[in-house]
């Protein structure tokens, strides 16, 4: 076996072990590689700068414990902008996870730290269930839908915020941070085709490739894919947190990659030349 | 410093995470209790806030008129039919709530699929401006997609006996090499996307802020307990073969 048939079949235990090293050295001694601003992480901002006073927001958390690693700093830096603005935010979630990851972030990014009223500013509507059908609900009836609130199991029509909120049409923007189904495609069906709600996707790296389309056709205004672009956004908001800290990690595990797809393809394309050469 | 509560959750959270990460080594029995917590716990939440939504309903708008109560009470009876699949003799009445179900779930989505993924998906494709004279790299764009998207859509066209066409041929190796720049860049996003996930939980265990301090402590504790008792485990059982 030649060194080149041994490049191709490396024991999978010791990539692993590379990537742990590449993950956990930079975060153990960080080496403060430069961030460049992309182009989703500034439309978002703008898209989010740009918002009325006054303007009411849906803010749905989709997402369980498997992806909070990713989704997380985008959640809680998005809250900080939005925190920051003179917003009405609604928080509904249609993945049963949804209300407990919004409380981890809400941890993060306080909103009475902002002067925000629980009830006046925001509210938690918790958990809606089935799906596409919830969404769909929650667009006809909001009230109906969620009867009562998540924090105090209150009435949601005795709740200030609630007062001019009864159907989908009463959003200005809905607010996805999601990862998986339920999730866009529901949004772009049952608000943004019905009601013409303008809706912007922050969303795992893994469903860039489906969600692209959407953001060409203009369904979907902003998209904020994986971990890369909410460091960015961070730096935007100037409120550095998990996405930065995580930049050394990233490009370092990045560049393990890139090194491990050179050296597979050019073990297997000399492979390949001497086997040619003995034949 | 943190009560003692939290001090046993953050042990627990650093014992999940690593046994769960312990399947990158071999099949091994930290991995599967983790496995069986972590699955017992989403599945138990899952169905308690599906209860809690039940009851909050309840209380509210269907519980006001006996016409309602009665909607409730059936909503429920036919919700207790997906049990029956546990039962051979009883197993057709499944087949109702299932009807129910992905009969909503379709009907509610076909209504406006036709809009929202295919008419809105077709409009910019035929407004694409291909030429665009300031910005050449956008235009290039452009005309890639101008032809990739038309080229995928006739590599499944299988009606007829076109692709025997000697400029289908063309046409269909376009496109195979545009499906395959497609599966590889979601392929890449979803090793990178995974790399993701594990530095969240690399942050968590080395108590990187805001993460509680205590994480790394617990995670360099359980992680020598595990690696001594897996690799122990393997050098045993070797010695007894």
């Amino acid at each position: 076996m030649s060194i080149f048939d041994k490049l191709q079949d490396i024991d999978i235990r010791i990539i692993y072990l590379l990537a742990m090293i590449s993950v956990f050295y930079p975060l153990i001694s960080p080496m403060g590689l430069p961030i460049k601003i992309g182009a989703q992480s500034t439309k978002w901002y703008n898209y989010l700068n740009t918002i009325p006073d006054g303007s009411v927001v849906l803010f749905s958390p989709n997402f369980g414990a498997s992806s909070l690693s990713e989704l997380l700093p985008m959640t809680v830096a998005t809250l900080h902008h939005l925190w920051s603005k003179n917003v009405k935010v609604v928080v509904v979630a249609f993945w049963a996870d949804g209300p407990i990851m919004f409380r981890t972030a809400k941890g993060l990014a306080v909103p009475e730290s902002y002067g925000k009223v629980y009830g006046k500013d925001y509210i938690e509507l918790g958990f809606v269930p089935n799906g596409e059908t919830g969404m769909n609900n929650l667009g006809k009836d909001v009230l109906g839908t969620c009867s009562v609130d998540y924090v105090n199991n209150r009435p949601t029509r005795d709740y200030d915020i609630m007062k001019n909120i009864k159907v989908a049409t009463d959003f200005n923007l809905v607010i996805s941070i999601e990862s998986g189904t339920p999730g866009f495609d529901g949004w772009a069906r049952q608000w943004e085709t019905v009601y013409k709600v303008k809706f912007i996707v922050g969303c795992v790296g893994v469903s860039i490739g489906g969600m692209q389309p959407y953001v060409n056709s203009g369904q979907i205004q902003a998209l904020m894919p994986g971990l890369s672009p909410s460091a960015e956004y961070e730096l935007l908001i100037k409120k550095p947190g998990l996405g930065i800290a995580s930049t050394d990690a990233i490009t370092m595990s990045h560049y393990l990659v890139i090194a491990f797809v050179i050296i597979g393809n050019v073990a297997y394309f000399l492979s390949k030349l001497g086997g040619k050469k003995d034949g | 410093m943190v009560d003692t509560i939290t001090l046993i959750g953050i042990y627990i959270a650093v014992f999940l995470t690593l046994g769960l990460f312990t399947i990158l080594y071999k099949e091994n029995v930290w991995f599967r209790i983790a496995e069986a917590i972590y699955l017992g716990l989403a599945v138990g939440y899952g169905i308690a806030f599906d209860l809690k939504y039940l009851r909050d309903q309840w209380n509210s708008p269907w519980s006001k008129e006996p016409m309602l109560m009665v909607g409730f009470a059936l909503a429920i009876l036919v919700g207790i039919l997906w049990y029956a699949r546990f039962n051979r003799s009883v197993f057709y009445l499944y087949r109702w709530p299932l009807a129910i179900t992905v009969g909503t779930g379709i009907g509610m989505a076909l209504k406006t699929v036709i809009f929202s993924q295919f008419l809105d998906q077709i409009r910019p494709q035929i407004n694409l401006n291909l030429w665009l004279p300031n910005n050449p790299w956008q235009s290039l764009w452009n005309i890639l997609v101008f032809l990739m998207v038309p080229s995928v859509l006739l590599y499944f066209w299988f009606t007829g006996s076109g692709h025997e066409w000697a400029p289908m041929k063309v046409v269909d190796k376009f496109a195979r090499y545009t499906m395959m720049l497609g599966f590889g860049y979601m392929f890449g996003n979803a090793v990178l996307g995974r790399y993701s996930l594990f530095i969240g939980r690399a942050q968590f265990l080395l108590g990187i802020t805001p993460n509680p301090p205590e994480a790394q402590p617990a995670f360099w504790v359980i992680a020598a307990v595990m690696l001594i008792t897996l690799i122990g485990w393997d050098l045993y059982k070797r010695q007894k073969s």
